[in-house]
């Protein structure tokens, strides 16, 4: 059982009066990866770096495997990390960098020569072995990076936007390349990036969190089918999730979000937090993603009229930005017969795949 | 003083801990005492035996047999060679010519001090070759009773009184930790203050009064807690510690002490060979101007004043040639500026004694190359070193050949910075050649400029090697500045060190006052 | 726009460069003509360009002899080398760890320490000549090379620390986060990882300080008064001497001196700028 717990973790730095993480709490069960994910300046890195114990917590806990690290150095904490910028040694070849932190432990050098062969191997790295970084691409400086890693068979790996430095076409492949790694050695893995997809692609969990507060803990699934609150619906999704600002009213056993030129009925089963008697809930944020917009109708669809501003092929499919009383929407939809800038269409929309969000609080409904 | 500083630290431990620090502390300063009073009283004993013997001799008695004592006689005529002049001694009994054949090993001595005690005076003094023998000499019925004693050395180092006294300032220690809270502190304080006993016996009481003071501090530090968080400190940085020891030590040995010696020295007046303490004496002269006019070089004042003009002198050259070529070699159409730069650059490369020497061989006389240069174009002969002008001049000629490629070089750097499409958007615009240097140019040169004056002028404010080898201070010591000056004073004038320390230290706050305040004002001149 | 045609105003740029160039060569000219110009000038003068050539002057140099008949200059050469190299050598070893400590470690007093070397570098080491001299006396170590080093490194090591630190600086700080999550200690750290990375560093460094103490003249003229013992700087010093001076001897001395740091300060002439002006202005 090698889980990871953070509890009451807070952060603060000397002269700056609001704390940049004020209080985690947050459980990394074994053999999972949880990918903390955000905008810059969210706390992601500084939570790493307190795991890792390059940064001390101003107060809280943390346990790695039912033992107290907090005040442990790195070096007593049984982890690894990839950084973004590999962080290789310079002056040593592939072999000497994983080999490193083995030979730090005094391991006995044929075991050494066995497990740096043995990743290397299953990396791809057999070739470079006796390379220095310097001659060696980025992708592949990145696996020597993660192979340092895996050599040393740590408790917890730690990776902090290992990927943010490769082009688009190469972070597809170590994308998948960290995947299959994860499985394979069935580790415990806390892995940190402001991208959505690599968030979505590579999670057990996904955290969200923006300005040091924790938003949302759940499956990919569940961030992007059930997003807690605004931020989260709009973080994940290309392209994000359109927003129009309506008035909600309730009748008797039914309810209706009105807004500029669109009134959309809500069924209440949809939405539990609606409760009849919650007539304080008034000024909503209806959210309904792109790919959910559609220009034809089926079944109890509601239209929205607009005028497309612009339209940007992608090849088997369409963004339309259209301009409507609510408001610009986007909508996704199949290349097929799509209406050209200036055209005016209906855009239809269904109320059962909806999000509600409470204006002012913006969380879910 | 929290109840758990003493609960988590054992309490005997705490307590001898601190012994352990203020103990080593104390040692070294009574082993400095011991020192100290070592050679002191060796020279008393010795001396006085020295002086016990000479009188002996005097009356006609022996000496004792350890001492080499004898009287020498005044110079007398030899009768050989009637233009010689002979001593002769006696000692034992025997007469014989000092300094024939076979020579003594201590004629030398004898014949040296005989000269001394010549008119008058009465020696009393250790020999300076460090072998622990004293010489006494006196005028005497019948010439000059001079005593040189036997070698010997001064006191072996009391390791045993150390460790006696160690041993009993833990027990003390000790003690007190057992016994209560109160007399922890008592302990602390009595165990320390043992140490003081040796030193108290020899009578240093200078040492004493600083174990005393150290114990009462170390005692009164433990009773506010600061010792554990001291040590704690240190347990805790004893990465940084570790690294930082050998360079800090090597500082305060080779920096520090020689730094806080210079500052004592200005206290002390050294004339020939004899240290008197003249409290702000020296200070008050230099500061006075020594009894001298403002135009004498002799004081402070003038000196003061040909280094600040000196120093503004240089940097304006500097910086004007500098700044002047930089902008010449960074324009797009030069052709062959690597080579242009590396050239000029020379006069950087050679060392700068090189450079005044040569210099001041070429303003040196009729053939010098300045002066031929001068007489090719028809002028007539100018006597570099008469002058004070001239002199100065001479020096800043030779301080700007050496010192503009520095500022050449760190305007070039900075021109290289300054985008080209800057000045390309600059000429669209319609701006002229000067409108774009003064808002272009101008503020990407002075935040490196800005840094590269002050150092260049500390630089220059201590430039001894051009001064001192050019004009060599000429014509008569007015165109020497601070640094020559005070060097003057050590080395030339009569080694007057203490004057020459204290000139040191008036320098070393001028150029502090300059660190801190001038520099900044240069520096906040840069654009934000 | 490039003008293809001829510029006069270039052109008299150009003229005027290499005029300055040539004034500005001039004086070097004149000692490399007068080092292997025959006869005793009594002053450096005349056209830059030697009418006869001999190696009078560097035969004289070379081949000047002591009380007990021994080669002085090879004498002080090897006391210049000497010199420099030990005073380079305790320089350096004794400032990388602290250079290191400063750069990286966070220790109360560190803010203090900065300040403490950098003001230290900027004052003169004429200021420190008198006590060290008086120190040096009582212990006996005057005209010993052993004292001259020890005066030496009192400048060299706050100029090490200060330019080791600089560059430590440069280094790139996840190298060592990536150690130290290896499990390396701060002292396998600064052995494995950071030494070998900072090797140029050091060896701009050390240079730096050969130099100086190479060129260093004041300080070895005071502190050494037997003629064995000097080094070049006052051996050169002491052939153009109050009332004769002999230029020839002079200029061959010069230039035997000047060549080996003239090359060392051409290699290192880029790092120079950039590190006097970011210690400075880094502060």
């Amino acid at each position: 059982m090698c889980d990871l717990e953070l509890s009451g973790i807070r952060k603060q730095y000397d002269g700056v009066a609001r704390p940049v993480i004020p209080d985690l709490d947050l459980v990394i069960p074994a053999h999972k990866m949880v990918v903390l994910v955000g905008p810059s300046g969210c706390g992601k890195s500084t939570t790493l770096r307190m795991v890792a114990g390059l940064e001390e917590p101003t107060a809280g806990k943390i346990l790695i495997d039912g033992r107290d690290v907090t005040h442990l150095p790195p070096a007593e904490r049984d982890i690894a990390m990839v950084f973004q910028s590999y962080a290789l040694y310079p002056h040593m070849t592939v072999f000497e960098n994983m080999a490193f932190g083995l030979r730090i432990k005094h391991l006995p050098e044929a075991e050494i020569r066995r497990r740096v062969e043995a990743t290397a191997d299953s990396l791809g790295l057999r070739p470079y072995l006796e390379r220095r970084p310097k001659a060696l691409s980025g992708g592949q400086k990145q696996r020597v990076a993660i192979g340092r890693a895996v050599v040393r068979q740590p408790k917890v790996f730690l990776f902090d936007e290992p990927l943010s430095n490769l082009d688009a076409k190469l972070r597809g492949d170590m994308r998948r390349e960290i995947a299959r790694i994860h499985r394979e050695l069935n580790a415990t893995a806390m892995y940190v990036t402001h991208d959505q997809i690599e968030a979505m692609t590579l999670a057990d969990q996904i955290v969200v969190l923006k300005d040091g507060v924790v938003q949302q803990i759940g499956t990919p699934i569940d961030i992007y089918e059930k997003p807690a609150n605004r931020f989260v619906a709009g973080f994940f999704g290309t392209p994000s999730m359109n927003f129009l600002e309506a008035d909600l009213t309730q009748g008797a056993g039914s309810a209706s979000a009105r807004g500029n030129g669109f009134e959309i009925p809500v069924p209440i089963a949809n939405v539990p937090s609606l409760r009849p008697a919650a007539a304080a809930v008034d000024r909503v944020v209806v959210g309904i993603r792109p790919e959910r917009l559609s220009l034809a109708k089926t079944g109890d669809d509601v239209p929205l009229r607009g005028e497309v501003a612009m339209r940007e092929v992608l090849g088997a499919e369409v963004v339309l930005h259209v301009e409507s009383a609510a408001g610009p929407l986007t909508v996704r939809t199949d290349a097929g017969a799509a209406p050209r800038p200036g055209d005016t269409v209906q855009v239809w929309l269904d109320p059962k795949s909806i999000h509600l969000f409470d204006r002012a609080s913006e969380e879910r409904l | 003083m929290s109840e758990s500083s003493y609960t988590r630290v054992p309490v005997l431990g705490r307590q001898l801990r601190d012994f352990m620090f203020a103990g080593v502390l104390a040692l070294v300063i009574a082993s400095a005492a011991f020192v100290g009073v070592r050679n002191r009283e060796l020279a008393a004993r010795q001396i006085d035996l020295a002086t016990r013997s000479a009188d002996a001799v005097a009356d006609g008695r022996d000496a004792l047999p350890t001492v080499h004592a004898a009287i020498v006689s005044e110079p007398r005529i030899s009768t050989k060679h009637s233009y010689l002049r002979r001593r002769t001694i006696r000692e034992g009994g025997k007469t014989r010519v000092l300094g024939a054949e076979p020579h003594v090993a201590d004629d030398k001595l004898f014949y040296d001090a005989a000269n001394r005690a010549q008119q008058g005076a009465t020696i009393a003094e250790m020999l300076p070759d460090g072998s622990g023998r004293a010489l006494v000499a006196h005028k005497a019925p019948g010439g000059i009773a001079i005593a040189i004693t036997a070698p010997a050395a001064p006191a072996p180092y009391p390791f045993l009184v150390f460790i006696g006294v160690l041993g009993l300032g833990a027990s003390l220690v000790a003690a007190g930790a057992l016994v209560g809270r109160n007399a922890q502190r008592l302990g602390t304080l009595a165990g320390i203050a043992t140490l003081a006993v040796p030193t108290l016996l020899w009578q240093s009481w200078v040492a004493a009064s600083l174990i005393l003071a150290l114990a009462f501090v170390v005692a009164a530090m433990q009773h506010i807690g600061v010792s554990d968080r001291f040590a704690r400190g240190l347990v805790t940085h004893r990465v940084a510690l570790s690294f930082l020891s050998p360079a800090a030590v090597a500082m305060s040995v080779l920096v520090a002490a020689p730094f806080v010696i210079g500052l004592l020295l200005g206290f002390y007046d050294h004339h020939q060979g004899t240290w008197t303490f003249v409290g702000l004496d020296n200070f008050t002269r230099i500061l006075s101007g020594n009894g001298h006019s403002l135009d004498d070089p002799l004081n402070f004042w003038f000196i003061l004043g040909v280094t600040v003009l000196w120093t503004v002198a240089n940097i304006a050259l500097h910086v004007t040639v500098g700044v002047s070529l930089a902008l010449l070699l960074s324009r797009k159409w030069l052709r062959g500026k690597g080579i242009f730069r590396m050239l000029l650059i020379l006069p950087w490369a050679i060392p700068n004694y090189i450079t005044a020497l040569m210099w001041k061989g070429m303003f040196q006389g009729q053939y010098g190359a300045v002066n031929s240069l001068l007489h090719a174009v028809g002028l007539g002969d100018v006597s570099w070193f008469g002058s004070w002008a001239t002199a100065f001049s001479a020096n800043v000629i030779t301080n700007t050949w050496l010192g503009f490629p520095f500022m050449m070089v760190v305007a070039l750097g900075a021109l290289e910075t300054i985008p080209k499409e800057l000045y390309e958007a600059a000429s669209v615009d319609g701006a002229s050649a000067w409108q774009r240097f003064r808002h272009i140019t101008l503020p990407h040169l002075r935040p490196a400029l800005g840094p590269a004056v002050a150092l260049g002028s500390i630089w220059t404010f201590n430039m001894f090697n051009v001064i001192f080898l050019v004009s060599g201070g000429k014509p008569g010591d007015s165109t020497n500045i601070l640094v020559t000056d005070a060097y003057r004073w050590a080395f030339e004038r009569g080694d007057r060190y203490g004057m020459a320390a204290a000139e040191g230290t008036i320098i070393f706050l001028i150029l502090l006052l300059w660190t801190v305040f001038g520099t900044r004002v240069v520096r906040s001149k840069e654009p934000a | 726009m490039k003008r293809r045609a001829f510029n006069v105003r270039h052109a008299l740029v150009h003229a005027a460069l290499i005029v300055l160039v040539a004034v500005v060569l001039y004086p070097v000219m004149l000692v490399c003509k007068k080092a292997f110009e025959p006869g005793h000038a009594t002053s450096l003068g005349g056209s830059p360009l030697p009418e006869h050539v001999t190696t009078q002057h560097f035969r004289d140099l070379f081949g000047a002899r002591g009380p007990h008949g021994e080669l002085l200059f090879l004498r002080q050469a090897a006391n210049s080398i000497i010199i420099a190299l030990a005073t380079t050598v305790v320089g350096v070893v004794i400032s990388c760890t602290a250079a290191y400590a400063l750069s990286r470690l966070r220790f109360p007093g560190r803010k203090a320490g900065l300040t403490t070397f950098l003001v230290v570098q900027m004052f003169p080491a004429t200021l420190l000549m008198l006590p060290l001299y008086v120190i040096l006396d009582k212990l006996g170590l005057l005209n010993s090379m052993v004292g001259l080093v020890l005066v030496y490194s009192t400048t060299a090591i706050p100029f090490c620390v200060w330019t080791l630190k600089g560059y430590f600086d440069s280094l790139p700080r996840e190298l060592e986060e990536a150690a130290r999550i290896d499990g390396a200690s701060p002292w396998m750290i600064f052995r494995r990882i950071i030494l070998p990375l900072a090797r140029p560093g050091i060896a701009v460094t050390a240079l730096f300080s050969f130099m100086t103490a190479w060129n260093e003249f004041i300080m070895a003229s005071t502190f050494m008064t037997d003629e064995s013992k000097y080094t070049l700087p006052v051996l050169i010093q002491s052939s153009v001497g109050q009332f004769s001076a002999d230029w020839g001897l002079f200029a061959a001395g010069a230039v035997v001196t000047s060549i080996p740091v003239m090359v060392a300060f051409y290699v290192l002439q880029r790092s120079l700028v950039g590190g006097l002006t970011a210690g400075a202005v880094k502060g």
